[in-house]
């Protein structure tokens, strides 16, 4: 067996953890859930579900990496192999290789568009209008500027992204890849070393900005925090936002995605997990909770007003970060430069997520078929490259993708690690492996979290995203959905065959 | 989302979250520091 990398230090580490759950959604989807569903008061489901399943759901997947690199593998398919011992564990932990993989085909084209504005901001090449009454007009010129560049106005099932757009996504596979060859130390970890500094600096740099940007009319940063933190208790009484602060603690922690198990397993076997779990929560929360709360959807507020923030922010967190930020950045001093400093600070936390959700895959060419890093990422590239067209040409075939693997997937996943742990492996000695080596004592009460509290929300996740969102999906039936579709069935097919010819081969580990 | 201008509750629910945030960041970069200083002496 090869020897695997390691991480070159725990700082590193943490950072790369952290930057693997600081995307996109932590500047664009947390405040707009947070308005929408209660304000201030959000934050109270939110901090019971950071404790009940983004904690505990947090630290089962650092144990299961950690489990992974004593046993000298990175993914889910042998770590589930090795605590089941069922012929179908290993195909049931190809989720954890499958999940990131397809997120990161259509996840590296979003990425490209943040740098695409990135540049174009700088040029002075996005739309530039003088502000007029009504928002939706003014919003107009930013909306097509969208619009044209990624083709979405095409009215058969191709879209027809402009060139630059497909330029720029080339460019942005590229530098994910040449990280990714690099390796987890010299590339991930050296990379996280300077980038997630950036990050904060530049968003601490747009957040003073817009505490002091203000309206004619005299609305200032106190109007915006007061739209998302200003408490609707009634909120408190709805199923919904409970659900909402749940979804949400889950996505950016970037729990579901294998990628932590990934990250973890690079670890040495006796490192800590449950220290280095919070500290990298901790830098994610600062992200979202502090920096990611007090930019776009406060600068909306100055600019438009309360009515149209909550218009802007119901059609879509991205309205918020690509039409309605470009938009308020038209109209103030130095606005190009705050523009290419919003997007950049997009780029950067994307990059940082997408180079983890492409590990896994590496991580399983590497262990499981005996690949080297070199190869691994070759054909890892190939495939990305091949694979993005579907969403960058085909109408819906993202949105498809994104449901049963983004959103629907995660949480299935995060189910099977859970129950596999601490419910078929044996739940003693999940918490056994869980609480050893660790630099802080994980409280007792946790066992009992892990065990039925985290599973449980789970399950009550599942049930309700089926009942409100499967009906909707499944009587799709336009050729962009279908090819969404067939595209995951032949991915999964794909990864069967190769766990079948690893284990065929010997190079997977199984039980005997 | 009610009101306009940050109220007391806003400040309060505001302050509560940061906080925290913050706490929980310095907790685990000190243990973070504290343990390493500890390993170092050993």
């Amino acid at each position: 067996m090869m020897k695997r990398e390691q991480w070159g230090s725990r700082v590193g580490l943490i950072l790369a953890v952290a930057g693997n759950a600081i995307g996109l959604g932590n500047f664009l989807r947390f405040p707009v859930q947070a308005a929408d569903n209660g304000g201030g008061a959000f934050m109270i489901p939110y901090m019971i579900s950071l404790i009940l399943l983004g904690i505990p759901l947090l630290w089962i997947e650092w144990a299961l990496g950690r489990f992974g690199s004593k046993k000298g593998h990175g993914t889910a398919v042998a770590v589930f192999d090795y605590l089941w011992k069922n012929p179908v564990a290993k195909y049931i932990g190809l989720l954890g290789v499958l999940i990131p993989l397809t997120v990161v085909v259509y996840y590296t084209y979003i990425e490209s568009w943040t740098l695409l504005y990135s540049f174009f901001s700088l040029l002075g090449k996005l739309p530039s209008t003088p502000v007029t009454e009504n928002v939706s007009d003014y919003l107009k010129p930013f909306s097509q500027f969208l619009v044209e560049k990624t083709g979405q106005d095409a009215s058969g099932l191709f879209l027809t992204p402009a060139l630059e757009t497909y330029i720029f996504f080339v460019i942005t596979l590229l530098i994910n890849l040449y990280i990714l060859y690099r390796g987890v130390s010299a590339g991930i970890e050296k990379v996280a070393k300077y980038v997630m500094p950036l990050i904060f600096i530049m968003a601490i740099i747009l957040m003073i900005r817009v505490f002091t940007l203000s309206s004619p009319d005299g609305r200032n940063f106190l109007d915006g925090l007061g739209f998302l933190w200003n408490p609707d208790f009634s909120a408190l009484t709805d199923p919904k936002v409970w659900l909402a602060a749940a979804g949400q603690v889950f996505f950016t922690l970037s729990v579901g995605f294998g990628a932590i198990l990934t990250y973890a397993s690079y670890i040495k076997p006796k490192d800590d997990i449950a220290l280095n779990g919070i500290a990298g929560a901790s830098v994610n929360e600062f992200a979202e909770v502090i920096l990611g709360g007090s930019i776009a959807i406060v600068a909306s507020v100055i600019f438009f007003g309360i009515p149209a923030t909550a218009m802007i922010a119901s059609d879509g967190a991205f309205n918020l970060g690509f039409m309605a930020l470009p938009a308020i950045f038209a109209n103030i001093p130095y606005g190009e430069f705050f523009s290419f400093l919003w997007f950049l600070l997009l780029f950067f936390a994307g990059v940082t997520s997408s180079i983890a959700l492409c590990q896994p895959a590496i991580a399983f060419l590497e262990d499981e078929l005996g690949f080297s890093r070199q190869k691994s990422v070759l054909v890892l590239g190939m495939f990305l490259f091949v694979a993005a067209h579907i969403p960058i040409f085909i109408k819906g075939a993202l949105d498809e993708i994104d449901f049963w693997v983004g959103t629907f997937g995660l949480v299935v996943f995060a189910l099977f690690e859970a129950v596999i742990f601490f419910w078929i492996y044996n739940s003693k000695e999940a918490w056994k492996e869980l609480t050893r080596d660790n630099d802080i004592k994980i409280p007792d009460f946790f066992y009992y979290i892990m065990k039925y509290i985290a599973p449980g929300l789970l399950i009550i996740i599942l049930v309700s995203w089926s009942i409100e969102m499967l009906p909707s999906q499944l009587t799709k039936t336009d050729y962009g959905a279908w090819i969404g579709r067939i595209f995951i069935v032949i991915l999964t097919i794909i990864g069967f065959l190769l766990i079948k010819a690893a284990w065929r081969n010997r190079n997977g580990r199984t039980y005997t | 989302m009610e009101g306009h201008t940050l109220n007391i509750f806003g400040i309060i629910f505001m302050t509560f979250s940061w906080g925290i945030v913050i706490g929980l960041n310095i907790y685990s970069f000190y243990r973070i520091l504290y343990n390493n200083k500890k390993k170092q002496e050993e």
